[in-house]
């Protein structure tokens, strides 16, 4: 330590000594307490959607601390528990340091060159034996778009395979279909500013408090200023987040569709449609046909409250109720997150909720939106706008679509007929084609498929006998028990790059320190890889994290999330951007389809005549309102398994724990799993709190400690999935909706008994 | 590297030989009395631990002294091998 | 948690004279009991200390969920008992207070540590 730096360290000691007892030692030295002498560098939270600014607190090239960013629009210096502790996972114990390869059964530390070869060689021979679809890349909605970038030009236009696939399938597939169906395009209209401006949230399942705790905070902060403000709260189970509601509606799992129809035929009866509105900007349709309004109100008689409520289970007073509250606000957020995705019926789910906005015209406003919550802080950046599922292509586009892979592969510099015009397999057609031996080498990037797969225990087979590759910045977890090799990653803090959020905030993070031991960029990771197997060319001009960015937003330019006026100069400077942002002098756009929107007032005159809005990704610019079967879970409950399994979050926990179970803190507040039972079922199975129990479904037992609670509903349990140790996903179903492929975590059938 | 800033409350007649000791002591530095009774301090050692011990020390060794409030704490080597 | 800023005791100010009994505690690491740690803090606290759990369900802190272990820390590797302002700030840094303008010297002067609220007003 040298003099200076010490002598600053005694009088910081001193002036703190001092301030205690009320004596201010060195005029302008009270600063300094908190400033602590660290380098402090602009981020963002590497947990869930909501996209919190965090500020890194470097010194001497070790992350030391972390605090909210208060100039960050989002969190406004606030940060939850999880983020708080971000910077004690850099320096976790279970940090994967250096290149392995399994041989013999046993990981063996290998060079990045030995690694990098034998997975070039691999590869390459099952590539050359069995055509490029025998191979897969599995990847993640954490991984920066930079990252998913690579990967998506090396599998669908270097391999030349449409599997190429990531956790966001698992987790906002339904919403992506929800917002294509519905308005044309993905991803919300409105931001997080709607939320100062609502006058009523609905929430539909959505733990908000503790699966988006910044934005619970912010509706909490804005009802507390606010208390004319409402909160409904649609969802099977009571969570933290009703401390803040008005009105909850329990519907048993999976059966929530019907109240939404009520609340629609509700609304229309009495008088709280905007009849304007409906026409000009909305068309009717049913799964086969247009309808007219006319039609689609026929089909709403059929949900009077009494039978929704027959549905449901939710009482027909509260459907009712819930319906005037949302037709009496003058504006109207809809939140919602996996309780309406992860269904076999999720992207249904999703377009009646936004029918209630379309049909009331609660769009498109000020404090007005029907907004899904992401979980994952790019699943939107990275892989919903960077392409990285089956069947999509960069900004938005589609495998699909031939001027789509002609405009990709010109960027990319790769023949177009590498890039092959049929979707790939989606997430859980991958896992199968691996367990039956079609697929024979797959990529895993950034997540951990053997605990998060829903049936998890199904799919292990796959694992074990194909050649499996996991790029991770953690070791073991539940995936590299299968692995043949382990990739060491770079985690936050360590790689510069760009993150998008939920409310298409595209943020840029430094690179604060170097990556822990071997640890390298999985984007240049992959670069390399490519390299070896032969894709030189393609692949050679990425030199920095800056020239696959600039690449990326050129093929954003004129597309409907133009990312253009955001390159890393102007990302460096900001609390990042909403796009469509087609130009660098663009403040960003607030508001999609309405005025504001640059796409909106580039339209012609004549379309957007006496419009309000143009859902300019439909071709006559009307959004859909869709009259959806009301169809429940796959599994419903039976006498055999007569409880409604659902799943979900801590606060304090995220995910399959790979980064905050290495947090004491975290580990403490919440030590273990537990399945919630509600008391009166608990009673009549004569089961204690905190007794072992075991749960079980038609895939699998698991033997956990029983918490008797009110939360769930008589006929519901609860479990938080999280532990590797207790997984829940052993138990949950991989039956997965039609539309978005993704899979039904939310309810299967059970039974429960003393252990 | 541990460094501690401190606030030693001294009974109100025995305040001034009470700064002598401390400033006598190589690995301590004061920085002024106030209210009478209140010392300011610095104290300087290898360790969160001999820090502890050289409170201790202080404590037991110098007459006069009533209190002895660590404010501040910093282990900087500490820090690094934790990381 | 910033380990640079261990504050092991700051409640000073006006107090200081009358709270030399407590002075022992100042200069030791504090330890929490030895218990069973897989059971949650707030599951123990709730009740081995119920009062306390209900002030600090009645606040933010509460209502957000942020549990005993974001002020006092785990429990086993790291415990404090009193804990001082830095951990307040490294939330709240837009609430950083330059404490030589204000009569106080650190949060708890104002704040109640569990509920949160204004030890004047709300007493």
């Amino acid at each position: 330590m040298s003099i200076s730096r010490r002598e600053f360290l005694k009088v910081s000691a001193a002036a703190t000594a001092a301030s205690t007892i009320g004596v201010s030692l060195l005029p302008g030295m009270q600063k300094e307490l908190f400033a602590d002498g660290l380098n402090w560098h602009k981020s963002v939270c590497r947990f869930c959607g909501v996209g919190c600014g965090i500020m890194i607190g470097e010194k001497n090239g070790k992350v030391v601390a972390v605090k909210g960013d208060v100039k960050n629009t989002i969190n406004k210096g606030h940060l939850c528990v999880k983020g708080f502790y971000l910077h004690k996972v850099v320096y976790a114990k279970t940090r994967l340091l250096h290149p392995m390869i399994k041989k013999n059964g046993k990981f063996e530390r290998v060079s990045w060159d030995e690694a990098l070869d034998y997975v070039a060689k691999k590869f390459n021979q099952i590539r050359k034996q069995h055509g490029p679809d025998a191979l897969a890349f599995y990847g993640s909605g954490q991984a920066e778009t930079e990252e998913t970038y690579i990967a998506n030009k090396l599998f669908k236009g270097a391999i030349g395979t449409n599997n190429m696939e990531g956790n966001p399938r698992l987790c906002m597939a339904s919403a992506v279909g929800g917002y294509l169906t519905s308005f044309g395009k993905d991803e919300p209209a409105g931001t997080y500013a709607d939320i100062e401006k609502a006058e009523l949230f609905l929430l539909v399942g959505s733990n908000t408090a503790e699966a988006h705790p910044i934005l619970f905070e912010r509706i909490m902060r804005h009802k507390a200023k606010n208390p004319d403000v409402k909160i409904i709260i649609i969802d099977p189970r009571k969570t933290p987040t009703d401390q803040v509601a008005d009105l909850h509606l329990f519907p048993k799992p999976g059966w929530d569709l019907a109240i939404l129809h009520a609340m629609a035929r509700i609304l229309i009866k009495e008088g709280y449609a905007d009849e304007n509105f409906i026409k000009q900007s909305v068309n009717f349709k049913d799964n086969k046909k247009n309808l007219t309004y006319e039609e689609y109100k026929q089909f709403l008689e059929q949900f009077t409250p009494e039978k929704a409520a027959q549905i449901s289970g939710v009482e027909p007073d509260k459907i009712v109720k819930a319906a005037r509250m949302f037709g009496k606000a003058k504006t109207a957020m809809s939140m919602w997150t996996m309780g309406l995705n992860q269904r076999t019926r999720g992207v249904w789910a999703n377009n009646l909720v936004t029918n209630l906005h379309l049909i009331t015209g609660k769009i498109g406003v000020p404090g007005s939106d029907s907004f899904s919550l992401t979980g994952q802080p790019n699943a939107c950046g990275g892989v919903r706008e960077g392409g990285g599922l089956c069947h999509l292509l960069p900004a938005h586009r589609s495998v699909k679509n031939p001027k789509h892979r002609a405009e990709v592969a010109k960027v990319w510099g790769v023949p177009v007929s590498n890039i092959q015009p049929k979707p790939g397999k989606h997430t859980v057609a991958m896992f199968e084609a691996l367990n039956k031996g079609e697929i024979k080498g797959i990529y895993i990037m950034c997540t951990n498929p053997a605990q998060s797969l829903p049936n998890a225990s199904k799919y292990w087979k796959g694992l074990k006998e194909q050649f499996v590759v996991v790029a991770e910045s953690f070791f073991p977890t539940a995936t590299t028990d299968y692995a043949d090799v382990v990739l060491p990653a770079a985690f936050w803090s360590e790689k510069e790059g760009v993150y998008g959020c939920t409310e298409r905030r595209s943020q840029y993070m430094e690179q604060v320190i170097k990556p822990q031991g071997e640890a390298r960029w999985d984007a240049f990771i992959l670069r390399d890889l490519a390299i070896k197997m032969g894709f030189k060319k393609y692949f050679e001009k990425y030199k920095t994290a800056e020239d696959i960015w600039s690449e990326y937003i050129s093929l954003t330019k004129g597309t409907d999330m133009d990312l253009s006026g955001a390159p890393y100069s102007r990302l460096k400077k900001l609390r990042g951007i909403t796009w469509p942002v087609p130009s660098v002098d663009h403040p960003g756009t607030y508001k999609r389809y309405t005025k504001g929107d640059p796409i909106f007032d580039a339209l012609p005159a004549a379309k957007k005549k006496g419009r309000r809005m143009y859902f300019y990704g439909k071709p006559d610019g009307k959004a859909v309102v869709w009259a959806r079967p009301p169809k429940g879970p796959e599994e419903p409950t039976d006498a055999e398994y007569p409880l409604a399994l659902s799943t979900g979050r801590v606060l304090e926990h995220w995910h399959t724990m790979t980064m905050t179970g290495t947090v004491p803190e975290l580990v403490r507040a919440v030590p273990k799993a537990y399945v919630e039972i509600n008391p009166q079922d608990a009673k009549k199975m004569g089961i204690e709190d905190k007794e072992q129990v075991i749960v079980e479904t038609r895939r699998g037992k698991l033997k956990i400690e029983a918490r008797v609670i009110d939360r769930p509903e008589p006929g519901t349990i609860f479990i938080p999935w999280h532990w590797k140790q207790w997984m829940a996903n052993i138990l949950t179903i991989d039956a997965f909706d039609p539309g978005s492929k993704e899979p039904e975590y939310k309810v299967c059938a059970a039974k429960i008994k003393k252990a | 590297m541990a460094i501690a800033g401190v606030v030693i409350v001294t009974q109100p007649d025995k305040t001034m030989h009470v700064l002598e000791k401390l400033n006598e002591m190589e690995n301590v530095t004061t920085y002024g009395v106030h209210n009478d009774v209140q010392i300011i301090a610095v104290f300087e050692a290898n360790s969160s631990k001999s820090l502890e011990e050289m409170s201790m020390e202080i404590q037991e060794n110098i007459e006069g002294i009533m209190a002895l409030y660590p404010a501040y704490v910093t282990t900087e080597d500490e820090l690094e091998k934790l990381a | 948690m910033r380990k640079l800023f261990i504050v092991l005791l700051m409640l000073v100010t006006a107090g200081l004279l009358v709270n030399l009994t407590s002075l022992k505690n100042a200069q030791t690491k504090e330890k929490h009991p030895d218990v069973d740690f897989s059971v949650s803090c707030v599951e123990c606290h709730t009740e081995v200390t119920p009062d306390v759990v209900k002030d600090w369900k009645s606040s933010k802190h509460g209502e957000m969920n942020f549990g005993c272990y974001m002020c006092h820390g785990d429990g086993q590797q790291e415990f404090y008992a009193r804990p001082g302002s830095q951990r307040c700030i490294s939330c709240h840094p837009a609430y950083e207070v330059d404490f030589s303008k204000t009569k106080a010297s650190n949060c708890f002067d104002c704040h109640q540590g569990h509920t949160l609220k204004f030890h004047k007003t709300d007493e």
